[in-house]
Parts: C-alpha cells; sequence; structure tokens
C-alpha cells in the first residue's frame, strides 16, 4: 500500500506546525512560534533524516481573500483568458499568493439547463514575514517544496464525511464548518457545491460567559454576509459542523436559536472516524492543528495550489530533473533491449551462417560427386594412363563440330546416293549440279538449304508414246517419294507432241530443292 | 530545494542523456556493423553455393552433353581428331593415291590459307580454322567420282563440306574408248567440279597445353 509520505506545515498567526506524515502515521511534530536557530536545527535533523519527502506548506492565515465574480456563459477555454487577463491587470504586488476556481464548474457539466454564468472564485493571500523566512529556509534544503495550500480550501473531506453519515442530498445547502487551532484562531469556512467560499477568522475566549453569545452572533453574522451571495438562502440551509472539545460544544448546546443545523465533533471523534486511529489526536484535545494536517496528507486530490516565483523555478527544475532522469532510464532501457534485440539476432545470423555453410559444403560434394561422375561417364575408366585420357570438353568440342559440319559435309553424297533410283527408270543423267544456297562457311548452319539440279534423258525402248508417259509419271513419282522432305520441281511433257510419232529417248529436267 | 542542487542534476542528466545517447547510438552502429558484415559473410557463403551449384549444374549439363558425343567421338576417324599441322603436300598424298586408287584423272586441288574463325565453331579447347578448295578432275563414271569424293572427305583432317558439285558428261563410251581405258589411257567422260570450305583445327594454347608442350 502507498502512504502519502509528506511534511505538512500550517503556518498560523501565532506559531508554525511541523508535522512529519510518513506511513500512515504522524512521526514528528513541532509546534514552533518563531523560526530562531533552535527551531531551525530542530527542522533541519528531521530534514535531514527524511530528504525524500516533499514539503507542503499550508496556510492558516488570517488576511486570506476570497471573492466571487460571475463571468458570461463563454466558451470554458476562453473563460480561462478572461480570469487570466483580469488576475495580469489586478496584480501589483508580486509576494501576494493569488489563483482560482470556478465554482459552479462541476454543476454546469452536468447540469443540463444551462445557468445564467460562470461564478469563479479568486483566493489571495500575502505571505507573512514568517512564511516567508521559512520558505526561504526551506528552500535550502533538501527536500522538495511542492507548494502553498490554503487551509479552508484544503478541509471538504471533514464535510464530505458529514454528507456521507448523514444522507443528506440538498444541492442548495450551504456547510460551515467551525473549528477551533493552536496556531491561529477559531476559523469558520463556508463550502457550497463542495467548495470554500468563504471563511473567516474569529477570537474567542471559550472561558468567558458571553462565548456561546458571541459564536450564535457571529454565526448570524456570516449568515446576513451569505445572504448578499446567495440571495435567496435562509438559515435552515446552513448546515453548521462544530468541532471543539466536549467542554465549549456543551456551551455551544446552550444556543438557544433552533434554525441552524448543527452537527457536533470534537477532534478525537473526527479523527477516530476519519482515520479510525486514537492516536492522531488526544481525547481532551480541544485544537485540530494535527487533524487537519492529516486530512491535507491523506487528501489525494489537493485543491487548489498557490506558488511563489522561486518555488515555481524549483518545481520547473525538479521536472527538468526528473525528465532527464526518465529520459537516461528509457536510454539505458532502450540500449539494453537493443543488445538484447542483437544478441538474439546475432543467434539467428548465427545460425544462417551455419546453415549457409552446411548447405556450400553439401554443394560442394555433390559437384565432387558430379565431377567424379564426370570423369567415369567420359570412358576414363577404362583408360590405363593418364596420357589416354582425354578431356571432356575435347569430346564435347568434337561432338559440337562434328553436329555442325558432319550433316553438311555428306549432305552431296547423300543426295547423290538417292539418285540411284533414276538409274531404274532407265534414265542416263548427263549432268548433276548440287549446291548450298545459304551455307556460312564462318557459322555453318547443319540444316543449310540446298539444291540439285539433274539433267538427261529417259529411255524408251519400245519408242511407245504411252511408254514414254507412263515411265516419265513413274519417275517423278518416285523421286518424290524419295525426297519426300524436298520439294521437287520438273518439266511436265508438252502436250502439243506428236502422237504418231516413235520417241526412243525423251529429255528429263529436275530440280530438287531442300524446305 | 535548493536550485544550485537541481541545476547541477540537471547538469549531470543532461550529461549523462548526451553519453547514453552517444552510447546508444555507439551500441545501434558497431551492431549495425557486426551484423552488416555477418549478413555479407551469409551472402558470400550464399553466392559462393550458388556458383557451386551453377558448376555443378553446368558439369551435370556437360555430362549429358558429353555422353552424348561419347558415341561420335567413337566413331569419328582418327584423322577428323588430328589436330596436327597438315602441309599442302600430304594433302596432295592423299589426293594422289585416291585418285590412283578410283582411276580419276586430270585432278586438281587448289586451297587458299587456312584462316581462324570465332563465331559458332569457337570451341573452349580448339581453334577451328577454315579454308575455301575447289578440286576438279575427270572420272569414268559417277561411282568412281563418288568414292574418289568420299576418300577424299574421309582422309584429310578436320570436315571438307562440299558446298557446290558440277557433274558433266562430255559424251559416251566408245569402244575405242574401252579398250583404251584397259590400257590405262584415255580420257574419263566425267567432269567433275566441287567447291568446298575445308574445316581444320589445331590446339588452343591453354597452360596445360603450355606445359605439355614444354613452352
Amino acid at each position: 500500500m502507498k502512504y502519502n509520505n509528506s511534511f505538512v506545515i500550517t503556518v498560523g498567526e501565532s506559531g508554525t506546525v511541523f508535522v512529519l506524515h510518513k506511513q500512515n502515521q504522524i512521526k514528528n511534530k513541532i509546534l514552533i512560534t518563531d523560526l530562531n536557530s533552535e527551531a531551525k536545527e530542530q527542522i533541519e535533523k528531521i530534514l535531514a533524516s527524511n530528504k525524500n519527502i516533499p514539503i507542503y506548506i499550508l496556510l492558516d492565515t488570517i488576511d486570506q481573500s476570497y471573492k466571487k465574480k460571475d463571468y458570461p456563459l463563454v466558451k470554458k477555454f476562453d473563460l480561462i483568458h478572461l480570469i487570466k487577463r483580469d488576475i495580469n491587470s489586478e496584480v501589483t504586488d508580486k509576494t501576494i499568493l493569488r489563483n482560482h476556481f470556478i465554482l459552479n464548474d462541476h454543476a454546469l457539466q452536468k447540469s443540463k439547463i444551462k445557468e445564467k454564468n460562470w461564478e469563479c472564485i479568486f483566493a489571495s493571500s500575502s505571505i507573512s514575514k514568517l512564511s516567508q523566512e521559512l520558505i526561504e529556509f526551506l528552500m535550502e534544503k533538501s527536500n522538495r517544496i511542492i507548494g502553498i495550500y490554503m487551509l479552508p480550501l484544503e478541509i471538504f473531506p471533514i464535510v464530505n464525511h458529514h454528507l456521507k453519515i448523514s444522507n443528506e442530498n440538498n444541492k442548495d445547502a450551504l456547510y460551515c464548518v467551525v473549528f477551533h487551532n493552536k496556531i491561529s484562531a477559531t476559523r469558520q469556512v463556508i463550502f457550497s457545491q463542495k467548495k470554500a467560499i468563504f471563511t473567516r477568522l474569529l477570537e474567542y475566549d471559550f472561558e468567558n460567559i458571553s462565548f456561546a453569545e458571541k459564536y450564535e452572533k457571529d454565526l448570524y453574522g456570516t449568515f446576513e454576509y451569505l445572504k448578499r451571495l446567495f440571495p435567496n438562502i435562509q438559515i435552515k440551509d446552513i448546515n453548521v459542523i462544530n468541532i471543539f472539545s466536549d467542554e465549549i460544544l456543551k456551551k455551544i448546546s446552550s444556543v438557544k436559536s433552533i434554525d441552524f443545523n448543527f452537527t457536533n465533533y470534537t477532534p478525537f471523534k473526527l479523527a477516530q472516524d476519519l482515520f479510525k486511529s486514537n492516536e492522531i489526536i488526544s481525547k481532551e484535545s480541544s485544537h485540530c492543528d494535527i487533524l487537519l494536517s492529516k486530512i491535507f496528507n491523506d487528501n489525494k486530490k489537493k485543491f487548489l495550489k498557490f506558488t511563489t516565483p522561486k518555488i515555481a523555478i524549483t518545481e520547473r527544475m525538479f521536472f527538468f530533473t526528473k525528465i532527464s532522469y526518465y529520459a537516461n532510464l528509457v536510454i539505458l532501457l532502450l540500449i539494453g533491449l537493443y543488445c538484447l534485440f542483437a544478441i538474439s539476432s546475432v543467434k539467428t545470423i548465427q545460425e544462417e551462417i551455419d546453415f549457409a555453410e552446411n548447405e556450400k559444403l553439401l554443394t560442394l560434394q555433390n559437384l565432387n560427386r558430379t565431377t567424379n561422375i564426370a570423369l567415369n561417364k567420359a570412358g576414363y575408366e577404362d583408360a590405363q594412363e593418364d596420357n589416354q585420357k582425354i578431356d571432356i570438353d575435347r569430346i564435347i568440342d568434337f561432338g559440337r563440330i562434328n553436329d555442325a559440319l558432319h550433316p553438311s559435309e555428306k549432305r552431296f553424297i547423300e543426295s547423290y546416293i538417292r539418285l540411284d533410283l533414276i538409274k531404274k527408270h532407265s534414265a542416263k543423267i548427263s549432268s548433276f549440279t548440287f549446291n548450298f544456297s545459304d551455307f556460312n562457311d564462318k557459322s555453318p548452319n547443319p540444316n543449310a538449304k540446298y539444291k540439285v539440279f539433274i539433267k538427261g534423258i529417259l529411255m524408251n525402248k519400245s519408242g511407245d508414246i504411252e511408254d514414254i508417259f507412263k515411265k516419265y509419271d513413274e519417275l517423278i513419282s518416285d523421286t518424290k517419294k524419295i525426297f519426300a522432305n524436298e520439294k521437287v520441281l520438273y518439266t511436265e511433257l508438252p502436250r502439243n507432241i506428236d502422237f504418231s510419232k516413235k520417241y526412243y529417248e525423251f529429255p528429263i529436267d529436275l530440280t530438287i530443292e531442300s524446305k | 530545494m535548493r536550485i544550485i542542487n537541481l541545476r547541477r542534476k540537471i547538469i549531470l542528466n543532461a550529461f549523462g542523456s548526451v553519453f547514453l545517447i552517444f552510447s546508444f547510438a555507439a551500441v545501434v552502429f558497431f551492431i549495425y556493423k557486426y551484423k552488416e558484415n555477418f549478413n555479407i559473410k551469409v551472402q558470400e557463403i550464399k553466392s559462393s553455393t550458388i556458383n557451386l551449384k551453377s558448376k555443378t549444374i553446368a558439369l551435370q549439363i556437360k555430362i549429358d552433353e558429353a555422353l552424348k558425343y561419347k558415341k561420335i567421338w567413337d566413331n569419328i576417324d582418327e584423322n577428323k581428331k588430328n589436330t596436327q599441322p597438315i602441309k599442302m603436300d600430304e594433302i596432295n598424298k592423299i589426293i594422289k593415291e585416291s585418285a590412283q586408287k578410283n582411276n580419276i584423272k586430270s585432278e586438281i586441288i587448289q586451297i587458299t590459307v587456312p584462316t581462324p574463325i570465332f563465331g559458332s565453331l569457337a570451341r573452349e579447347t580448339l581453334i577451328v580454322s577454315s579454308a575455301s578448295g575447289t578440286l576438279s578432275f575427270q572420272a569414268y563414271d559417277d561411282i568412281s567420282a563418288l568414292k574418289f569424293i568420299n576418300d577424299f572427305q574421309n582422309k584429310i583432317q578436320g570436315y571438307a563440306v562440299i558446298t557446290s558439285v558440277d557433274f558433266t558428261k562430255n559424251k559416251n563410251y566408245k569402244p575405242q574408248d574401252i579398250i583404251e581405258i584397259s590400257l590405262g589411257k584415255g580420257q574419263g567422260i566425267i567432269n567433275v567440279k566441287i567447291s568446298f570450305f575445308w574445316y581444320s583445327y589445331k590446339e588452343k594454347e591453354t597452360p596445360e597445353n603450355q606445359i605439355k608442350s614444354g613452352n
């Protein structure tokens, strides 16, 4: 469980209470009336042993001012600009603490009915000499000063507790918390819509017989003031929460007016209710200093922070320190992560290298095996001596040369041999010509085109013209069969032949062309 | 909190940040370079593997080709495989012997000086040269002429690709011609003229060949 560890320094009119809250306990408390060397020594001692615990300064001073101002219902962004402009125009003394809050912000957001305007509370307080000295003193220490807060604004948890117990739900109700502090006096704080709108510090002599009367009179005085802010308010709308000792509460209960709704607590009882602890405050105590310090410390959402220029600078510097610290941490983390990533990726790459090397080795083995096969298949296994071995390239070279030239080399003889059929048809060749039509000696084509021209005589023993026709047709038909892949051109027998004449021979003229 | 302390912390943190940023950059750079070197190594191995694979494939293709040409190699005449230079006298001798064998007369051969060719016939171990030539002769019959041509093609080193042939019969045989032929006289009745390209080859000058030849 995370506890709010802090030093809460409550500065009042007649003294300062210094409380160390640590691990949900009040570890130390000092009351000082003057910031003398003895007090400083005491504070220094505690601060030195708790350097990392931050400091909150809580003001319970008399000169706190709360001014209500209404703004037209403009956009919130514009409203902030208007407020800032107003604050800047009013600032004359920079030593005065100033801040603001919007009173009906929550109501406007929740309510569907649009209110007429924004209600803004300007809070301000001067810094007393003691406070100034204290801040200067604390600034020299290692502990961080987070900011300055106004006590009346920060005690809403008391009202909240009352609301929980009483189960009230009157939105127009006002709550007046009255308590007595040792370092200042008796304070009235008026809350409306969960926010403090007015406070006053009152001097009472509780031993005096007329105390109750004065108390009642002051309540009516407050009511009269509130009527200016809330014209429709009635006394029954004001719930008074008194936090006094039993003795004082008895005196208050003697007040005759029954118009106000009183709820009474002793500081001890309230501490018991709020923190379930009997050790925060003594049973007889009538002072609320320590209790309020505890309430402020335990409230995680501080209401309104005030700051001095010097505190603002240290806060800004603290912010940069934190940012640079976390940035360094992030960079360190990045380096670590990147290193981890690199290690894992190096592992992957190493695996990749191993895989590649294995593959290379396998390929090399395959190459060696193939080379051996090559040597064996080339017929070298038969070769007994080295000088009998023939280079595989030599075989391929001769093979390719043979592929390119051998068909062309033998083309003529093959063609001529096929012409043997002519002799079977009683033909005599008188002239034979063979030539390649597109042979390129630099780049010989094995399928180079060629032509064969044959001239001769077809013999016809009978002299009969019909035999000539028959023999000629048979010769042409057989030639076409033999040269089926070539084109055979021939001259037709003339049509104007003399049929009465004998023909013992007839000229033939054939051309065979490769396709 | 003292401003001076905060300022000191901010300065220290800023220096720390600068140092860490530089360290981070250095780590990133170092790892990048380290990985790059690894990647280069992987790429080198891969390219070497690819090279070996392509060598294997090329060798496999060569084996297939060699197997295909092995039969041709075994069937090619030895003189076709001869890579020694041949002189014109030797060609004339081949022509003369073949002519005598096939009763060929008036044989005349002319061949130009061979010149190396580097087209599709450029080979790894051989330099192929080509020369053009003509051969004319007279034969008693076409069979003798064909045999003579075939002998010439088979005996000559390399390949003689005949690009054109002209067989012309001058006359028909008469009894007197047959008597003269039987006496070993007389002229052939077929005039043959052939044009050819002669492809010969010689060893390519490789370092291995130079070692073998002792140069």
